[in-house]
């Protein structure tokens, strides 16, 4: 197995988006080490894998991603894409290989789906000409993401599941090779959810695509991830395959809450029953 | 598009003497088919063109410019009311170029003098709004609103003492800061003309990447935009759009605010269609202004100005009513 993404002893803070898109180098040295919202981790990312960062609330979960997708930069420690540092790739090179899906996407001019998922193209095409083959890319990731229908729509009127798989066709037009998620899942009923999990699962199966997502909801991860990273107060508490990581005994001390763990028939996959009478 | 409708304005019943001009105006959207009008028109008319043509380049010098400022603005700032008045940057760049006067600079840089202020002073401005603004890591839009406010109130004092002890010119200066267009002299026009091509082709050279920052900074980051530094520049570009404008045709506002929403109902959100479009509306629009500034009251004028803020006041309390949801629940800023 390659290692897509490796993390060595890294740190990070809230940081100003400012310094960290200018230059390459933090000006958070300085900064009292308290602040400190990520500590130490360790860990890598396979090729080809869903990799789930799992944890409480304000245990650091979106400020890791933001380090892995370079809106922030670490204290110290060093994050590795394709055993390069991640601070010497340009930012249009760095376009091309990740893409990120944010929890939200709000966009205050009335742009069409299709003009959204196009902008997914932005790293590689002229500024003015499209062409048929960038139509067709972006044709493509539209109907992979099942959005072709919508593509007339106005992006603003479009439903949380729907804007979402948007952002997921514009992620495909970039043609990345890492998808990065924050709370894919977060505002989406039941069918949008497995809908969301399912069309990543299509992704790393047919593009190969290395996917790294957080979320809230232990039982999807559990249910669509290959690994877990399991993040307590900024710490790496433990890192495995979804029945190494979600234990009632860890779900007790991480989140604080008591729970019962059933296991799936088919897969074995855990199922976490919070535990309502004791709390 | 643009000939049409300057018809149109003069078809609404002028006095006998503007309607001795329809042809140089009509014309002088187009300096070439103007050269050949006078030729063949009433001899008047050559005295007319002196007078009127400088006259009706300028409204489309300032039209264009501040609704390209406008667009450019409501990008960078993700705020359907961002406009150059409002900003407070129309007021830098009538402070810098006050401060000009003020020095009795005229003599030493000649023509350049009051858009090189105007854009220093509109730089100024933009600059101060956007720290004002940017208290707190991220860019708050009722802070940027708020901090227009303050530029402008403190811009306009400073205008008005200078003015006060400045006595000659008095009413010259006043007049010019509410928005006229009788002033300029074909010479400041070819400088800002200059600079507005120019201005123009950088803005529409990065107007893909401003559409990519209307999804938020960090999106557009994503997708391989070098986002300080687009934003920089735009910012740049916006500012020296308003100084031209400025410098031609003092303080107009609310162009800007209402030609990018009429642009953008026609041509979509796309910066790259749109910046062009504003512009083209922007002329139309006030060329428009102007003949109405004209006729209104004949054969006295009002200052241009007026009329905008006579239409742009009630869009913007439209515009604030109707995104009122949007902008001021604070999503995402």
């Amino acid at each position: 197995m390659i290692n897509k993404i490796e993390v060595e002893n890294l740190n990070g803070s809230y940081a100003s988006l400012r310094s960290a898109r200018t230059n390459g180098s933090s000006s958070l040295n300085g900064l009292n080490s308290s602040n400190r919202v990520i500590r130490d981790l360790n860990f890598s990312v396979r090729e080809g894998e869903i990799y789930g960062v799992i944890g409480p609330n304000g245990s650091g979960k979106t400020t890791l991603l933001r380090l892995l997708s370079r809106v922030l930069l670490p204290d110290d420690g060093e994050i590795r894409i394709e055993g390069k540092d991640l601070r010497r790739y340009s930012i249009q090179h760095l376009a091309r290989m990740m893409a990120v899906v944010p929890q939200e996407t709000t966009v205050d001019f009335s742009f069409t789906a299709f003009d959204i998922a196009a902008m997914g193209r932005a790293p590689y095409s002229g500024r003015f000409i499209t062409g048929r083959h960038e139509k067709q890319v972006i044709e493509d990731s539209m109907r992979t993401t099942d959005t072709w229908h919508l593509r007339n729509r106005i992006f603003n009127t479009l439903s949380g599941g729907e804007a979402q798989r948007v952002v997921i066709a514009r992620s495909l037009a970039q043609k990345c090779k890492i998808l990065l998620l924050d709370e894919p899942t977060a505002h989406l009923d039941l069918k949008y959810q497995s809908g969301i999990f399912g069309l990543l699962r299509r992704l790393r199966d047919e593009e190969g695509i290395t996917i790294v997502l957080t979320t809230h909801d232990l039982n999807l991860a559990a249910l669509f991830c290959d690994r877990l990273f399991l993040l307590h107060a900024g710490r790496k508490e433990v890192e495995g395959t979804p029945n190494e990581v979600i234990t009632h005994e860890r779900i007790k001390t991480v989140y604080g809450a008591d729970c019962r763990i059933f296991y799936e028939e088919m897969r074995g996959v855990p199922i976490i029953y919070p535990n309502v009478e004791n709390q | 598009m643009l000939v049409s409708l300057s018809i149109g304005a003069v078809d609404i019943p002028p006095s006998q003497i503007l309607f001795i001009l329809t042809h140089p105006r009509t014309a002088s959207n187009e300096i070439r088919t103007a050269n050949q009008a006078s030729g063949t028109t009433h001899t008047s008319a050559v005295i007319l063109l002196q007078l009127r043509l400088p006259r009706v380049l300028t409204a489309v010098l300032v039209g264009a410019c501040l609704s390209l400022a406008g667009a450019i603005f409501q990008g960078l700032l993700r705020n359907p009311l961002a406009e150059p008045f409002i900003l407070g940057v129309s007021s830098g760049a009538a402070l810098g170029v006050t401060f000009g006067m003020f020095l009795a600079l005229p003599v030493a840089l000649g023509l350049y003098t009051v858009p090189l202020f105007a854009s220093l002073g509109a730089a100024l401005a933009m600059a101060v709004v956007y720290r004002l603004a940017c208290i707190g890591a991220r860019l708050s839009v009722f802070n940027l609103i708020i901090s227009g406010v303050i530029v402008n109130a403190v811009a306009s004092a400073l205008i008005m003492f200078m003015v006060s002890i400045m006595e000659r010119e008095l009413h010259g200066v006043l007049f010019w800061l509410m928005g006229r267009l009788d002033t300029t002299t074909m010479g400041t026009l070819r400088i800002l003309t200059i600079a507005v091509a120019v201005v123009f082709s950088a803005a529409i050279y990065f107007s893909r990447d401003l559409n990519l920052l209307t999804l938020g900074e960090e999106d557009a980051f994503h997708l391989g935009v070098n986002v300080e530094r687009v934003k920089r520049l735009l910012f740049f570009a916006g500012s020296i759009l308003t100084g031209c404008a400025v410098a031609a045709g003092g303080i107009v506002g609310f162009v800007g605010l209402i030609v990018p929403h009429g642009a953008r109902a026609l041509v979509g959100p796309d910066n790259r269609f749109l910046f062009p479009a504003s512009m083209l509306l922007g002329a139309i629009l006030m060329v428009t202004a102007d003949i109405a500034a004209r006729t209104a009251s004949s054969p006295s004028e009002i200052p241009v100005g007026v009329i905008t803020a006579l239409l742009g006041g009630p869009f913007f309390l439209v515009v604030l009513k109707r995104k009122s949801g949007l902008v001021w629940s604070g999503r995402r800023d």
